[in-house]
């Protein structure tokens, strides 16, 4: 039994985590909370601490469990849950406006209880309109980051099928201006806890866009996996045209992927739950070498940005999708390479170096998932000019049925060029420059933006 | 509950006499079965990887491996200890 396998391979294991930083970001526990809306807020806030506590409180200690039996570090420990906007309904409709402030600081104090670091679900889906209690949780997104520390929030604004919301798209330029002087003494990071998508997937395991969406069931188990620095010290090592850099790449990622799903299926079946999804995301960390940014460069491109850049993403991107699908039957979430910029430092380098704008990650997205993410910009950006890139960024998702996303900073007293530091996790960057021209008239239209044709694809 | 039983653990570090000898006295102090035993010298590095049964140990694998871990730190050794489903799924289709 135990010669199925060579040294070189359990020595291959042992130095992805030792050396590469193989490790699985998060686990993320979705749960469903709709039950606990009730008219009155009290009775809403208790059952949805309660909730959380029933299907939560041993998921510290399980993961901590499963990963010393395996290795593998297991990186958070998370809670998605269904988006609040339903599960305040009840309270707003008997006039309770402000009830969406409540229910975060008891988010907040659920995840702190239970040793987590971010609960995502404050969230709402707004893609053809804006209900009453929408628009309660909406308006209190600034307040309610600005005063706590472990909640996140998004909001959906688009899907293929249903079109974009302009009128949603300039409340969230709005709110991303607002939520950034709220927390401008510890530069805007309160955005950094906000993500406007398009497409959003119901079973997303990142933060600040994970929830327990429609359809899932009552609880469940996520795992996304990381490993950019995996990937970068394969191909360091190997050499070979692209299509055998491809190669590479798919048989790592299938490594990889595999790990996820064994740790997922053990922590569902520690806390007697489901097994969901495993996100085969690549997601960088500032750490050396942790890096998408350094991937690219790898792969011959002098400097992340240069031309040649969203080839070599998209060839990454599609060659972690194919390894992972053949590692798990059961991928969902957001399954992209993530190209962060604050959070990952070869991208961050690049943007100092001056290979890399705010234009070329938009187009780099349109062959990744996700987006604009964790992107600092001037503080006196206008709020037309954030919902304007909003809006592009969206586009991209709603025309080519994928997932987009975006997650602006503006910084204040900050100008382009000047560089803001986040620290641990969340990294440092100068900060990007938008373009100087307005686009005012054009968001203030407002409206819906129909559906796209499906059809004629060219 | 948990029906796995067979651990990898992996001993690296500088060589010098007495690790094999120290890994494997803990392992028979906790009466855990030897499977298998693989270790090379390379540049006086040492690298031992050891294949063994638990299922007869009164101890979890927790307590096994908290017991190797010290051995490895009187050793100035790392030491490793995974169950063997790891490798199984990410070496094997």
């Amino acid at each position: 039994m135990s010669s199925m396998f060579s040294a070189e391979e359990i020595l291959e294991t042992i130095k992805m985590v030792s050396a590469e930083n193989l490790d699985i970001r998060t686990v993320t526990l979705g749960i469903n909370i709709r039950s606990c809306a009730d008219s009155r807020p009290d009775k809403t806030l208790n059952n949805i601490e309660e909730r959380i506590m029933e299907e939560g409180k041993n998921l510290h200690d399980k993961v901590d469990e499963v990963e010393n039996r395996y290795g593998i570090p297991i990186v958070n420990r998370r809670i998605s849950v269904s988006p609040v906007s339903d599960v305040i309904a009840p309270a707003v409709r008997e006039g309770y406006k402000d009830v969406a402030v409540e229910a975060a600081k008891t988010l907040d104090n659920v995840a702190e209880e239970i040793g987590i670091d971010f609960v995502g679900g404050f969230s709402t889906r707004v893609e053809k309109g804006i209900t009453e209690s929408d628009g309660a949780l909406l308006k209190n997104i600034p307040k309610s980051l600005s005063n706590t520390e472990r909640v996140c929030s998004s909001i959906n604004v688009a899907t293929t099928n249903s079109g974009i919301n302009m009128n949603a798209i300039k409340m969230a330029g709005e709110i991303i201006k607002e939520t950034g002087e709220k927390t401008a003494s510890e530069e805007g990071i309160g955005c950094a806890k906000l993500g406007i998508f398009s497409n959003a997937p119901p079973d997303n395991p990142f933060m600040p866009g994970a929830t327990h969406g429609p359809g899932e069931a009552s609880s469940s188990i996520s795992v996304a996996i990381s490993g950019p620095g995996v990937v970068k010290s394969v191909l360091e090592k190997e050499g070979g045209d692209l299509g055998e850099l491809y190669e590479l790449i798919k048989r790592t990622s299938f490594k990889i992927a595999r790990s996820g799903e064994l740790i997922g299926r053990k922590v569902a079946n520690e806390l007697d739950t489901d097994f969901n999804i495993v996100d085969l995301s690549l997601a960088p960390t500032p750490a050396r070498g942790d890096s998408i940014a350094e991937i690219i460069e790898e792969m011959g491109i002098e400097s992340c940005g240069a031309p040649g850049s969203t080839a070599a993403l998209a060839i990454l991107t599609d060659a972690v999708k194919k390894g992972g699908a053949m590692a798990s039957s059961y991928v969902g979430g957001l399954s992209g390479s993530f190209i962060p910029v604050t959070e990952d430092s070869g991208m961050s380098n690049s943007i100092k170096k001056g290979s890399m704008s705010l234009e070329k990650l938009e187009a780099m997205s349109s062959v990744c998932s996700v987006g604009l993410d964790m992107v600092p910009i001037p503080g006196d950006t206008s709020a037309e000019t954030i919902s304007a890139i909003i809006s592009d960024e969206i586009s991209i998702g709603v025309i080519n049925n994928k997932c987009t996303g975006v997650r602006l900073i503006p910084v204040e007293d900050k100008k382009a060029g000047d560089t803001v530091e986040f620290g641990g996790l969340l990294g440092s960057s100068p900060i990007l420059d938008p373009s100087n021209f307005g686009s005012d008239k054009f968001v203030k239209r407002m409206g819906r933006i129909p559906s796209p044709i499906n059809s004629l694809k060219n | 509950m948990n029906e796995e039983r067979v651990i990898v653990i992996t001993v690296e570090g500088s060589d010098h006499p007495g690790i094999v000898a120290a890994i494997t006295k803990a392992l028979a102090n906790e009466n855990v079965n030897i499977l298998d035993i693989t270790q090379t010298v390379v540049r006086e590095t040492f690298t031992m990887l050891l294949f063994a049964d638990i299922k007869n140990s009164e101890s979890d694998f927790e307590g096994i491996k908290s017991k190797l871990k010290d051995v490895g730190k009187e050793q100035g050794v790392r030491v490793t200890v995974q169950y063997e489903e790891i490798f199984k799924e990410m070496h094997r289709v």
